[in-house]
């Protein structure tokens, strides 16, 4: 896929040596409400095993063959699709139609992981009804934006330093793909983020389960004398690690924007694992999110519509 | 050789003995030297300062540096010898009109070119269009300006066109527009129309949600209420969303069943026929009496008994507007 990112230093999955292997867990029953939506984890294949993995609307196939990997993805239109499915091997044949992708290698190694991952740019988050915030008020907002599917293997091209196979990402691929959407103060200069519809929901309780999202506790404080209207917000997700909680939601580290009494905007990630969860990606950029503040993130939260 | 060019011989051999001479010489050389090595480090100074500038521009300063550098010293070293520039700058001023006459075409490229160059109007890489001709420019010299179209032609434009026509560089901004004119038959419900285009451009994800697409009411057309509907998309995806959005507009309207029409002609005649009288001479059937006749024979011929008595109803009926 031309959208999916082919950064090959993206996040590796960390997968503390306590956590039981996902690989040969016994199928889950399929059902409207996932009871266990956690989706990724490893599987490994004889050769023309086909495993698959569901998460939301996305479907993902690979076959593994004798000297190739082949990988199936298939997308439902319908976003709010929950379905969660733990990877496991299945007796079915893989889809006729011809493979999205083929990884070619000497020998195919046997064992393929997929892993969530965050956007690779940041998302725009619009509410979808307007939503303000009076003088002095601090308010947290989850919002939730969709996640990448990693496919990785082990390849036996060590990593300096290391001697034995190390993780590849072969490819990324969106479990829903959202819009592009321009960020910045003109059509001359900007970025290129992701568009997000979201209901902003204030309590976790309301949140509704959906495996294919990863959640963002988004926290807005407004110290200046006039109410704020909240446009748009722009989740830096490529600064944001990814968490899953011990019920398998998503999460990622939290965002704090201030409104400062002389109505300027600061930012800050703040790291926001929940409590009992285990890290799952680390950020895609490495740098201080200080190091990279721009005149765009200076912008993040504008009440007026450009 | 004719014999006032002796002394002349024997002035120089003489000079050539004189160790002033020698001096001299040995003095041009080291300008020459010195001269070289400057305008190689003002060439590298420049360099290295000049980072902001393109690489086009840079170098183009870089060499006027060198060379200005350079031509000062080798003036030095000639001057040693003895030479008076006030005659060669007089003798320069007719070869620069003599050259300048002859080469106008080419000083005045030379020129665009460096205008060019310096104002960044073109940089290779960049997609423009110019006197109908669209492509990427491969470089930017001093006389011409090279295209590679999208047909894989080799385009050479001289600066000076270059210079006085009009350009537009179709990816110089980051997201371009793509417009599309719709038009929908009169008796759709516009407001469905609305909706099903915003449709169609939330589902597609190369369609950027901001700038928000646009639904601008071009006004009643000769068969359709006509709109333009115009969706952002990055540079790169401009052609990929502009047939993308044509077909899907297309499907969506076909699944809501709104109806793109044809171009349309209402015909409304634009006289009420006039009344027919029969009027028959005296002792002379009406013709139609004849035709009508003619049918009354048997079921099967009835509907074309019918269809003649209306033909020379439709004879007399003209008959009498004829003669009326």
């Amino acid at each position: 896929m031309s959208d999916a990112p082919s950064d090959a230093g993206g996040p590796h999955l960390e997968r503390p040596p306590d956590e039981a292997p996902v690989a040969g867990t016994p199928p889950a029953e399929p059902s409207d409400e996932p009871r266990d939506p956690r989706w990724w984890g490893s599987v490994t294949l004889p050769i023309g095993g086909v495993a698959r993995w569901r998460a939301g609307p996305s479907t993902v196939f690979a076959q593994r063959r004798a000297s190739d990997w082949r990988l199936w993805h298939e997308t439902e239109p319908d976003e709010t699709a929950v379905a969660a499915e733990l990877a496991r091997q299945v007796e079915d044949d893989p889809p006729e139609a011809a493979p999205t992708a083929r990884f070619s290698f000497a020998e195919t190694p046997d064992t393929i992981t997929v892993s969530p991952a965050l956007a690779d740019r940041p998302i725009i988050v619009r509410p979808e009804s307007s939503l303000s915030i009076p003088p002095g008020e601090r308010v947290t907002l989850y919002v939730s934006s969709p996640v990448w599917m990693a496919l990785q293997v082990d390849v036996r091209r060590p990593k300096r330093g290391s001697k034995g196979p190390s993780p590849a990402v072969l490819t990324e691929l969106p479990s829903f793909r959202p819009s592009d959407t321009w960020f910045g103060p003109s059509t001359r200069e900007g970025e290129l983020c992701y568009a997000v519809r979201t209901a902003a929901r204030s309590d976790v309780a309301d949140l509704p389960l959906r495996p294919h999202r990863a959640v963002t506790p988004v926290t807005v404080q407004n110290q200046a004398a006039t109410p704020l209207d909240v446009a748009r917000i722009e989740a830096p997700m490529p600064f944001l690690s990814l968490y899953a909680d011990r019920g398998g939601r998503l999460w990622t580290d939290g965002v704090l924007f201030t409104r400062e009494p002389d109505d300027d905007t600061s930012v800050r990630v703040t790291a926001a694992a929940p409590a009992g969860g285990k890290r799952l990606a680390e950020p895609r950029d490495t740098r201080s999110f200080g190091q990279t503040i721009s005149r765009t993130f200076s912008r993040l939260l504008r009440g007026e519509t450009r | 050789m004719s014999t006032d060019a002796l002394p002349e011989t024997f002035a120089f051999l003489s000079a050539l003995a004189d160790p002033a001479f020698w001096w001299s010489v040995a003095r041009a050389a080291l300008y020459l030297v010195i001269g070289a090595l400057a305008a190689r480090m003002v060439r590298f100074a420049v360099q290295r300062s000049l980072t902001h500038l393109e690489a086009g521009q840079r170098m183009l300063l870089t060499r006027i540096a060198g060379y200005t550098v350079l031509i000062l010293f080798v003036i030095s070293a000639l001057r040693q010898f003895g030479f008076d520039f006030a005659v060669l700058l007089g003798a320069a001023g007719i070869v620069t009109v003599a050259v300048g006459f002859a080469s106008q075409t080419s000083a005045s490229n030379l020129i665009s070119g460096l205008f060019l160059v310096l104002e960044r109007a073109v940089r290779p890489g960049e997609i423009i269009t110019i006197g109908g001709r669209t492509g990427e420019v491969v470089s930017v010299d001093l006389l011409s300006t090279k295209l590679r179209t999208f047909d894989n032609l080799h385009v050479r434009i001289p600066n000076e066109t270059m210079v006085t026509s009009e350009i537009v560089t179709l990816n110089r901004h980051p997201i371009r527009r793509v417009d599309l004119n719709v038009g929908v038959a009169y008796h759709s419900d516009l407001g469905l129309v609305q909706r099903t285009l915003m449709e169609v451009a939330t589902r597609n994800p190369l369609c950027l949600d901001e700038p928000a697409p646009l639904i601008i009411s071009q006004g009643f057309g000769d068969s359709s209420i006509d709109y333009l509907f115009a969706v952002w998309a990055k540079s790169e995806n401009w052609l990929a969303l502009r047939n993308a959005i044509t077909r899907e507009v297309k499907e969506a309207f076909d699944a809501a069943g709104i109806e793109i029409p044809f171009p349309q002609r209402t015909l409304q005649p634009a006289l009420t026929p006039l009344a027919v009288q029969l009027v028959a001479p005296a002792g002379q059937g009406p013709a139609g009496k004849d035709a009508g006749g003619s049918g009354g024979e048997g079921d099967a011929a009835a509907p074309a008994g019918d269809a003649g008595a209306e033909a020379a109803d439709a004879t007399a009926r003209t008959r009498g507007s004829g003669s009326g």
